[in-house]
């Protein structure tokens, strides 16, 4: 009986914290310095174009990140499509402002190439000024994921479950903002980013 | 001194568990997919017992960015070694804490000690594989005595201070207080219950949930299995939990293979 009553508590912890998840568009506080970046991983990543890059030197940009793998069929095509639709929503002076960029990275590392990455890239018409898709290694991957509480696991050898999450990064790699909600409306995320903008005077 | 936990995962052991072990390759069938296949483990070493809070208060000495004041947030949550006194005072317990597995760590500050001693996480296939045995046999997970007092340990609150890791039984591979004393990290703990909106996704956890409606009906076998996946699943990397330690593992390079 006591067994039961702590597999029911178990179960409702776990979806009493995955209802918080869902709905919590503007939670997460602003840059401070004992909140942790991002960037402190130290983890090596391979961009669709050009060297390899430390985590680190991706400091200094309002950054929408989702990951995802690029032979995902079904989420991560309308996760790619909703920071499109982000992109699409933000005026030519924003785009061109050099502060902000769109990144899709992969969680299948061993299957995604940069050249792969690069494919995306133009299958999707992303400009390559405005997008960088990353490539990493397998413990890379997994810390970077974890960081931004990313759950998957692989299914089948071409396949991922994974959670679907939409991340934007302060330029420090704070984690301003994070949404569940795929395939709906846009708003909160780009209200989101614009006030990560304009915190950038 | 040990009859005061009144536990029988608990004997005096004649020599203190020290270092690592070999385990041997092997298979087990894990719970979590319904009809899953076994899935092969290969050959690796892992710690014979939990790290200890002496041990980990060592680490933090050696590097202060890991110290309970100083770590950041993404991290480590504010739950972090908040049974210690204070960044390095394991306060009026150390005596009793010092050879009692360390708690209250995240993954990421787990991950950060193995680090520095050449170690990883073991990975949940590691780890759900060697907790499969019992005193003398490498598989007990179908027998039913086995199983209850993995229930009943899961079914009793924590004693106020863990007993020292140097008196735990030892399992068939000579590897201590995997069951009993804490719940252990493992590297891929956010592989369990994958959560969020897309199909696969609930396609999974209906094969989780539905193995375990199946084994409630029928016998308790992997209930204990069962409860460790759904607390994994629960879990972030900051999240430090007072009833969940870790111990460390290495990959055997072929050269090192017998």
């Amino acid at each position: 009986m006591k067994i039961q009553y702590l597999i029911l508590l178990l179960v409702s912890i776990t979806f009493a914290a995955q209802a918080a998840d869902s709905e919590s568009p503007f939670t997460l506080p602003m840059a401070s310095s004992t909140e942790g970046s991002i960037y402190d991983l130290a983890s090596n990543w391979y961009p669709q174009d050009g060297h390899a890059v430390n985590l680190e030197a991706l400091k200094g940009k309002v950054r929408v990140v989702a990951m995802g793998y690029t032979s995902c069929q079904y989420a991560c095509p309308r996760i790619i499509a909703d920071l499109k639709r982000v992109e699409t929503a933000l005026s030519d002076k924003e785009k061109s402002s050099g502060k902000i960029s769109f990144s899709f990275i992969s969680i299948d590392p061993e299957t995604d190439t940069p050249e792969l990455m690069k494919e995306l890239e133009k299958n999707y018409g992303m400009d390559p000024e405005l997008w960088l898709l990353l490539t990493g290694d397998e413990d890379g991957v997994l810390e970077l994921a974890v960081a931004l509480g990313m759950k998957y696991r692989k299914t089948s050898p071409m396949d991922f479950a994974h959670s679907n999450i939409i991340t934007i990064l302060a330029p420090d790699g704070t984690i301003f903002y994070q949404t569940y909600s795929i395939g709906e409306e846009i708003d909160q995320t780009l209200k989101a980013v614009r006030t990560c903008l304009s915190s950038m005077k | 001194m040990l009859y005061l936990f009144g536990s029988s995962w608990l004997v005096a052991a004649d020599v203190a568990p020290s270092g690592v072990v070999v385990i041997p390759s092997g298979s087990y069938t894990p719970l979590y997919i319904l009809n899953s296949e076994a899935r092969t483990v290969e050959s690796f070493l892992i710690d014979v017992a939990p790290v200890t809070n002496a041990q980990f208060l060592e680490f933090v000495k050696n590097n202060p960015k890991w110290q309970r004041s100083q770590v950041k947030k993404l991290f480590a949550d504010e739950a972090y070694l908040k049974h210690w006194a204070s960044d390095l005072d394991l306060g009026p317990n150390a005596e009793l804490l010092a050879d009692s597995p360390v708690t209250n760590v995240s993954w990421f500050t787990a991950r950060a000690y193995l680090k520095t001693v050449g170690k990883r996480l073991p990975t949940e296939d590691e780890w759900e594989y060697i907790a499969c045995a019992d005193e003398t046999r490498p598989d007990a997970s179908r027998d039913s005595t086995f199983t209850k007092r993995l229930l009943e340990w899961y079914g009793k609150p924590n004693s106020a201070t863990l007993p020292s890791v140097y008196v735990a039984e030892p399992n068939y591979y000579d590897v201590s207080a995997l069951h009993g004393y804490t719940w252990e990290w493992v590297r891929d703990f956010n592989n369990s219950m994958v959560t969020g909106e897309s199909r696969a996704d609930s396609g999974l956890d209906r094969a989780l949930y539905c193995a375990g409606g199946a084994l409630g009906t029928t016998d308790p076998h992997n209930y204990a299995a069962f409860m460790r996946y759904a607390f994994r699943s629960s879990l972030k990397g900051n999240y430090a939990v007072s009833n969940l330690g870790f111990r460390g593992a290495k990959t055997i390079t072929p050269k090192e293979q017998p």
